[in-house]
C-alpha cells in the first residue's frame, strides 16, 4: 500500500494543516482525507504543489509499504 | 427550462397521478358505485377477486409513485446517492410483481389491454432494475472521484 507522511513532512516544515491547505487551494476536509490515508487518488497537480510548497520529493510524501494491500 | 421548475413539474404530477390512484380505487370500493360495476363488467371472475387484483395493482403503482418521488426529490442535489439504487431495486421489484399481477390476470380473464399491461409493466421492471445497476456504478464512481485529491 502507500502511506501519505503529510504529517510528518508538516511537523518538519513547521506548518499546520489548515496553512497547507489554504496554500494547495483545497479545503481542510479533503487534505484529512489525504494524511488520513483515506483518499483513493492524488492528482499529479495536487502532488506537484505539494512538493513546492514543502519543498520536497515525491519520496518524502509518498511510501510504498510492501505485503500491505490497498483497501 | 431549468432543472429545478422541471423536477418541480414532474413531483407534482407525481402527486396528483398518486391522487389519481387512489382516487379510482376510492371510486370503486364505494358501494353501489357506477365505476364499480362498469369495471365488474369487463371481469371473469368474482367481485373480490377483481377487488383484490385492483387493490394489489394499485398498491404496486403507489409503491412506484412514491419511490420516483423521492428519487426526484434529489435530483436537483445530489442524485447519486445508494439510497437512490435501493429506490430503483424497490421500484423495478415492484413493476415486475405488477408486470407478473398482470400476467396472472390474462390467464384469468385474458383481454388485449391486460396483456399490453403485462409487457409495459415487466419491461419498465427491467428498466428500473438496469437503472439500479447504472446508478450503482456510477455512486462507485463519484465516490472514488470525490476521494481523489
Amino acid at each position: 500500500m502507500i502511506r501519505v507522511n503529510l504529517d510528518i513532512m508538516l511537523a518538519k516544515r513547521g506548518m499546520s494543516s489548515l496553512e497547507l491547505a489554504e496554500k494547495l487551494g483545497i479545503t481542510p476536509a479533503n487534505l484529512s482525507i489525504l494524511k488520513t490515508n483515506k483518499g483513493k487518488a492524488i492528482r499529479f497537480s495536487t502532488l506537484d504543489a505539494l512538493c513546492r510548497i514543502l519543498s520536497c520529493s515525491v519520496a518524502d510524501i509518498l511510501e510504498y509499504i510492501p505485503g500491505e494491500e490497498e483497501a | 427550462m431549468s432543472t429545478k421548475l422541471l423536477c418541480r413539474i414532474t413531483e407534482g404530477m407525481l402527486i396528483l397521478l398518486a391522487l389519481f390512484v387512489v382516487f379510482c380505487l376510492v371510486l370503486f370500493y364505494i358501494p353501489g358505485s357506477r365505476w364499480g360495476a362498469v369495471l365488474a363488467s369487463y371481469w371473469e371472475g368474482s367481485v373480490a377477486s377483481l377487488k383484490v387484483f385492483l387493490t394489489l395493482a394499485a398498491a404496486f403503482a403507489l409503491w412506484i409513485l412514491l419511490e420516483l418521488f423521492l428519487v426526484f426529490r434529489t435530483v436537483t442535489g445530489d442524485p447519486f446517492l445508494e439510497r437512490n439504487v435501493k429506490a430503483f431495486l424497490r421500484m423495478g421489484t415492484a413493476a415486475e410483481l405488477a408486470g407478473l399481477l398482470f400476467v396472472g390476470r390474462c390467464f384469468l380473464s385474458f383481454t388485449p389491454m391486460t396483456a399490453v399491461c403485462a409487457i409495459v409493466m415487466l419491461l419498465a421492471g427491467m428498466f428500473a432494475l438496469v437503472l439500479a445497476a447504472v446508478f450503482r456504478r456510477a455512486v462507485a464512481y463519484k465516490a472514488e472521484n470525490d476521494l481523489t485529491i
